[in-house]
């Protein structure tokens, strides 16, 4: 399903391209006047089954403000009050440094962990202010089946296959993450990550995982897999709200700057209060898949 | 009670006009004919016929008829239509005379740049807001590639607007792109536009006339709120072949006038092909880069059959095919195919009851079609949309006396749409999209216009149409509770009305002759619209997407006021033009926030969209000089246009993409002597407006844009000097020919199309610079065009 949309997006892409190509059109570095912006809270959290949940919290910056490792520091946020409630139990998260986040400090639980079908409120409290969001974490499933292909014309450069059955009964919603072994020190979104299955209600398919970039504004090698690689592969189910925020969000991150699309889209939050970001719930599902 | 009142109302009428024809009757004597260009036999529609004695007159119609009313005794007419050499017919009237009058063209050195049909008395009287363009003021213009466009000339008059950089899209007083009715010879056309909005479809070379109509609009027109822009082609030579041709940069066109039966039949076959593909395939090597990236062509074929019968029956058949093949590969992988065309035809019979009772009839039929495929080793996507129209008017004009005119008819249109269809497949699954919802709708009016001139000074224009529309089934309407998620389904039967709408659409125009050569008019327009076109982007695409109202989707509202003043110098050397208008807009449509054109399916096809309000109103002035070796105009729009829509922007009102507020063209063409001629247009318009985001944020390792405010940004200001330089080769003989050198964007202004922003470093070693780029498309081009005529 990703695939489609990726190759959606790249023919528009593609068409562009031809147009600038075509009509010879230049290039330049200019000044741009912005309206004045307020900072705002930005709010990345999840709970996954088994887990403890998982806040970061950092603030948004007005447009051309750079960003280097001073400023950064500035941005990210310490001193709120993070809890998050089942319901019955509720625990105060606390603050500690991890590396392998981004940015390193996180908040996170040390008694409550996700379970299926469970939903979880978030309560953030900072400078008088309450955000409040919730999510559930839906059954989680696996794969039947994953495998390599190589491209038609490259032994060692290839997609990785995903074989999937879909539950009839619901509506669904997931997200797919990847990691390959001693190259990725998180779980990478895929492109599209985030899909429902609208369009494969029911359906048993096969499907193209296609590799996102470490970041967005890196892509050097992406979409592919190499032989000799070890991938082990997320597959999350996720509630209605966590999957348009995340659709809406890949949507701008892909459509930002082409002329084609439609720019300047909201990107839907769950959160309450005047905040960016998601509290989300995953039910997650690790598979691990080999190219010899 | 109302219907029995105004049968009543009816009747008096009809007696009225009884008596008046009576009056004249007595006292005077008919003095009908027709008046045709003395070489070719094409009737001249548009020539104005003028007493000596009264100073008043009148012009020739459609097939070039006209009739007056004179006294017995001495009379002299003079006959008059810019191009040719007036002719000034002197006779003793002692009973009804018909006169066949031949118009010897002039023998003109250069092609006329004035924009003419009528009169200025008549123009002064006009109550519709109606310019013209005929091909020969529209060739040597320059364009961008040396290929002539008459809808990139239109762009040049008041109160319309370009779409972007080099695009045949256009705005008319705040309307969208989808609100301009575009017809060709009768038929309308969708997606006007090759080779993504740059050029028209409209071959420069096929032109007879284009027709833009914004304001005081007569009730046969309607279907879109803002403009009319009618494209009639020319008709072929009765008398001899004749032929011309032409090559420019990107395209080559060929036109044959075969004459079928002298003086009353004349068929006119023209083609037009880029040749991009051919000299690709020829001159490039297999290796190279553009051989195996991307191929190109579009073309385009025009047929026009006419047949005078007799003196009452004209009969004109008129088709145009064209097409756009764009094929593309990035990498060996991937694969990329689009073609989009026009299949347009139309057929027109115009008969003449009697001298005051005109008929005309016509078919038509239109269909436009996209498909997009792309192919990435077992996956092949394929998307398609359409839309296809067959309709049929019927217009009947009764002149009851030399002052007063009425036409009534009858227009009907069935349409069928297809919306996006999607369809896909990977090695053992097709993706499921829905069927193909193919929509069927029929819209149909009634349309009444009266114009009378009441007095010297005063002429009214009254016109009411009455629009209808439904939407037909079969149609399954999808419910939902929760977005997604269907929870029932409404199915319709084949040819079931599911909804319907009827609307009524005033139109009342006045006019009031302040002296001989200036008038003030006001008017005021109500429109209606059903079919709708929401672009993603403010180019035309070949993927813009044409759907029909709906329960959903309400018709599009139109109200417009507005009032002009116009001028003539004595010697109608020069004309001035100030219009002030006020338009508002109701259930105006956008893409919900979010769309993208495959992403988000929407269980219907009317789901995607947020409805709001549009207001626009502004000052246009135009002034045109219309004589000597220097011609030209200058047109200034200073306007603004609003949107409002609950649900962007938080409510609150924001620019339209295509807010400018300073909008100016300059157009000048110098006759040096019968070998050179010069042109220039120079355009300055206010930048149009964007959504820039104003902040950003860190989410999972990437940075992501905040917005806040629609259209929150204004580029810089558009501007741009084109320049042309036409030289005959030859000023006598049967082969003549002429080269065109133009060269667009002459001081190479970097003009902004879009801006983007380049993030530079490592948001995870928290270095990350951001540089706004701006992109621009067309530096200096140059160009050079060969034309030939035998």
């Amino acid at each position: 399903m990703n695939t489609f949309l990726f190759i959606l997006n790249h023919g528009y892409r593609g068409i562009f391209g031809v147009i600038l190509l075509c009509l010879c059109s230049c290039e330049k570095t200019i000044e741009v006047d912005l309206p004045a912006y307020d900072s705002k809270l930005v709010i990345e959290g999840w709970i996954e089954q088994g887990q403890h949940p998982t806040v970061i919290l950092t603030r948004s910056s007005s447009y051309f403000d750079k960003i280097d490792s001073a400023s950064m520091r500035d941005l990210i946020v310490t001193t709120a009050k993070v809890s998050v409630s089942d319901g019955e139990q509720e625990e105060v998260l606390t603050l500690r440094r991890r590396e392998a986040y981004f940015p390193e400090y996180i908040y996170q639980g040390t008694s409550l962990r996700g379970r299926v079908g469970q939903t979880y409120q978030l309560t953030i409290v900072l400078q008088g202010k309450v955000y409040k969001a919730t999510t559930t974490i839906p059954a989680p499933v696996s794969f039947d089946s994953l495998w390599f292909e190589s491209l038609p014309n490259e032994d060692s450069i290839g997609h990785l296959w995903a074989h999937f059955s879909d539950d009839e009964a619901e509506s669904n919603y997931y997200r797919i993450f990847t990691q390959r072994e001693g190259i990725d020190d998180t779980q990478i979104p895929v492109y599209f990550s985030a899909m429902g299955d609208q369009y494969f209600n029911g359906q048993s398919l096969s499907f193209t995982v296609l590799r996102g970039a470490n970041s967005l504004h890196q892509r050097t090698d992406d979409l592919y897999f190499r032989k000799g690689e070890s991938v082990t592969v997320k597959l999350c189910t996720i509630d209605q709200a966590h999957f348009n925020y995340w659709r809406t969000l890949e949507r701008e991150l892909y459509a930002s700057g082409n002329p084609l699309a439609a720019s300047g889209n909201a990107v839907l939050s769950n959160i309450q209060g005047d905040a960016l970001g998601i509290w989300g719930g995953y039910g997650a599902t690790y598979q691990q898949v080999v190219w010899p | 009670m109302n219907r029995k009142a105004g049968k009543i109302r009816f009747m008096l009428l009809g007696l009225f006009f009884l008596l008046t024809f009576r009056v004249i009757a007595q006292s005077s004597h008919v003095v009908k004919g027709y008046v045709h260009d003395a070489l070719t036999q094409e009737p001249l529609p548009g020539t104005a016929v003028g007493v000596v004695a009264t100073g008043k007159g009148t012009t020739t119609n459609d097939v070039g008829f006209f009739t007056l009313w004179l006294p017995s005794g001495p009379n002299k007419i003079i006959f008059s239509f810019l191009g040719y050499e007036r002719q000034i017919d002197s006779l003793w009237l002692r009973q009804d005379t018909t006169l066949h009058i031949q118009l010897k063209p002039t023998v003109i050195t250069t092609e006329e740049i004035v924009i003419q049909g009528e009169s200025s008395e008549e123009r002064v009287m006009q109550t519709v807001d109606r310019v013209s363009l005929q091909r020969q003021e529209i060739e040597s213009l320059p364009y961008l590639l040396g290929e002539a466009d008459p809808v990139k000339a239109i762009q040049y008059l008041p109160g319309v607007q370009s779409s972007g950089e080099g695009n045949t899209g256009f705005y008319v007083r705040g309307g969208g792109l989808d609100q301009n009715l575009i017809l060709l010879d009768k038929a309308p056309v969708y997606n006007p536009s090759h080779l993504f909005g740059f050029f028209s479809v409209f071959n420069g070379s096929m032109l007879e006339d284009a027709e833009l109509v914004r304001g005081g609009i007569p009730a046969y027109y309607g279907g879109r709120l803002s403009s009319i822009l009618n494209i009639t082609t020319r008709q072929g030579n009765k008398q001899q072949m004749k032929g011309q041709g032409g090559i420019g940069l990107i395209a080559a066109n060929l036109q044959l006038e075969i004459p079928i039966v002298k003086n009353k039949s004349g068929l006119l076959v023209s083609g037009r092909r880029t040749y991009y593909d051919v000299l690709n395939r020829t001159f490039f090597s297999q290796h190279s880069p553009l051989k195996s990236g991307l191929d190109y062509y579009f073309q385009d074929f025009n047929v026009k059959w006419d047949y005078l019968f007799s003196d009452r029956n004209l009969i004109q058949i008129s088709a145009y095919v064209g097409d756009d093949q764009f094929w593309y590969s990035n990498y060996d992988a991937f694969t990329n195919r689009i073609g989009w065309g026009n299949r347009v035809a139309s057929a027109l019979w115009k008969h003449v009851f009697s001298p005051r009772l005109f008929s005309e009839a016509s078919l038509f039929y239109s269909e436009y079609q996209m498909n997009f495929e792309a192919e990435v080793s077992e996956y092949h996507l394929h998307l398609g949309s359409g839309i296809r129209d067959i309709g049929a008017q019927y217009e009947l004009s009764y002149t009851p006396s030399d002052h007063h005119l009425m036409t009534m008819g009858l227009h009907l249109v069935r349409h069928r749409y297809l919306p996006n269809h999607i369809q896909a497949t990977t090695q053992d699954t097709a993706l499921d999209f829905g069927q193909a919802a193919t929509l069927h709708t029929q819209e149909a009016a009634l349309f009444w216009h009266d114009e009378w001139s009441l007095s010297e000074k005063w002429k009214t224009s009254l016109g009411m149409r009455t629009s209808y529309f439904q939407h037909l089934g079969p149609f399954q309407r999808y419910l939902s509770s929760q977005p997604g998620i269907t929870s029932d389904t409404i199915s319709y039967h084949p040819g079931e009305r599911i909804t319907h709408y009827a609307r009524w659409e005033p139109r009342v125009a006045i006019s009031y002759q302040l002296h001989k050569q200036s008038s003030l008019k006001v008017a005021f327009d109500r429109m209606y619209q059903y079919t709708h076109m929401a672009p993603m982007s403010s180019t035309t695409l070949p993927t813009d997407v044409w759907i029909p109202s709906s329960s959903v989707i309400l018709p599009q509202k139109s109200t417009q006021y507005s009032l002009s003043y116009q001028h003539y110098t004595p010697d109608q050397d020069y004309e001035g033009t100030l219009t002030l208008y006020y338009k508002t807009m109701d259930h105006q449509m956008e893409y919900r926030d979010g769309v993208l054109i495959g992403y988000d399916k929407g269980l219907n096809f009317d789901d995607n969209f947020l409805f709001g309000k549009g207001t626009s109103y502004g000052t246009e002035f135009f002034l045109r000089k219309n004589k000597g070796v220097w011609r030209g105009w200058l047109s200034y729009t200073l306007s603004k246009t609003i949107r409002q829509f609950d649900d962007i922007n938080q409510g609150t009102p924001f620019p339209a993409k295509y807010d400018r507020l300073h909008d100016l063209s300059l157009l000048a063409n110098y006759q040096a002597n019968p070998r050179w001629k010069f042109s220039g247009v120079f355009v300055f318009s206010t930048g149009n407006t964007m959504t820039l985001p104003v902040a950003r944020y860190v989410m999972q390792g990437n940075v992501v844009n905040e917005y806040e405010g629609r259209n929150n940004y204004r580029l810089a200001p558009y501007h741009r000097l084109d320049l042309s330089v036409t030289y005959l080769t030859s000023l006598t003989g049967r082969y003549r020919s002429r080269w065109i050198f133009s060269v667009y964007n002459t001081y190479s202004r970097l003009n902004p199309y879009y801006i983007y922003f380049e993030n530079e470093g490592n948001i995870r070693e928290y270095e990350l610079d951001v540089q706004a780029k701006q992109i621009s498309l067309f530096p200096i081009i140059p160009a050079l065009t060969y034309q030939f005529s035998f």
